[in-house]
């Protein structure tokens, strides 16, 4: 079989009846990818309202522009480029508008009921460690520059695959490679008490 | 387990980090509102601009041809537009070009040489009245 041929686009068919003006499938598609957008866009801005401003965004271009998508790429790969290069963008913007604080980090994971629950399997010592490890994860992903945060969202949280990820930021397989190295070389670095 | 496996586990974590059902339920009409404000807010020349970058962005690599075929298109027009000035200027003023103004120095300048006449090009070495050779020369020794 040839690895090289594209599968067929799981949404081709919902994408063909919003094209035509179908608003209800372009609200399938929605309901379809807005938690993932959302994961996407809330590790790269690290904040909550942010998040949800980005991702509105995300869906208005993108139903401004369905009737001009040729599904050169999956309908997947073209939501998620628009999703990181919006976010991108809006980082951009804020960091115009003001210095990252670390008050603007959302640590809200202490409180996440999966986190907890997760978490409080393990005994109470493993457990605040497990807790002052993410934290200290999260401001060590604010370290990361936005490109190579971009990457380890898309790759280390999203598992997105590494041809895929080229295809959504527009650069080699290559780049994605060593920006990804780079990225985990630092956070790492940023670790390095934890791990010990 | 290596330190690498280590972050990618823990960076997999951060996938429970979501705002909860009630968030999506509530997004769709969250949006569809906003969409609708932002339609009333929209106008038409931000539209076309969206439109222009994403044709832009869309073109690939061939994208980087539109600045340098617009500079060269924008080099092309001046020099047809400059050009055509001058030429309606010297038709409007009645002027020719510098060169041929009557009057002026021609940009050639014609010198005529004179040259000793045929009978005298020949030194005449008895009588030592020779133009060119000095007084009493008598001729080359031979070795």
């Amino acid at each position: 079989m040839n690895e090289n041929r594209r599968k067929p686009d799981p949404d081709a068919q919902l994408v063909a009846r919003a094209k035509e003006g179908d608003t209800a499938a372009f609200d399938e598609l929605v309901v379809k990818y807005s938690p993932k957008l959302y994961g996407l866009i809330y590790n790269m801005t690290s904040n909550r309202e942010d998040t949800n401003d980005v991702l509105q965004d995300v869906f208005s271009k993108a139903y401004r522009s369905i009737g001009r998508f040729r599904g050169k790429s999956s309908f997947y790969t073209w939501i998620y480029s628009i999703a990181t290069n919006m976010t991108l963008n809006f980082l951009k913007k804020r960091k115009r508008r003001q210095g990252m604080s670390l008050d603007d980090i959302d640590s809200a994971i202490e409180n996440d009921k999966e986190f907890i629950e997760i978490t409080s399997k393990s005994d109470p010592v493993h457990e605040a460690y497990l807790g002052e490890l993410q934290i200290k994860l999260n401001e060590a992903m604010q370290t990361l520059s936005d490109n190579h945060r971009a990457v380890v969202t898309l790759y280390d949280i999203q598992g997105v695959p590494h041809t895929e990820i080229a295809k959504i930021l527009g650069v080699s397989e290559g780049t994605v490679r060593s920006r990804l190295f780079y990225a985990h070389r630092q956070l790492q670095t940023q670790l390095g008490d934890f791990w010990k | 387990m290596s330190e690498d496996d280590k972050l990618q586990k823990l960076l997999r974590l951060k996938n429970y980090e979501t705002p909860g059902e009630e968030y999506f339920d509530n997004f769709l009409s969250d949006m569809k509102q906003r969409q609708r404000l932002d339609a009333m807010k929209l106008s038409p020349a931000s539209l076309m601009k969206e439109r222009v970058v994403e044709w832009y962005n869309d073109m690939g690599s061939a994208k980087w041809a539109v600045p340098a075929g617009s500079f060269a298109a924008v080099l092309v027009t001046f020099f047809a537009f400059t050009g055509k000035v001058r030429e309606e200027q010297l038709s409007h003023t009645g002027k020719t070009p510098v060169g041929d103004l009557p009057g002026k120095a021609p940009r050639t300048q014609i010198i005529d040489l004179q040259l000793p006449e045929a009978g005298n090009m020949s030194a005449d070495k008895s009588k030592g009245n020779s133009p060119v050779l000095p007084a009493g020369f008598t001729g080359f020794r031979e070795l």
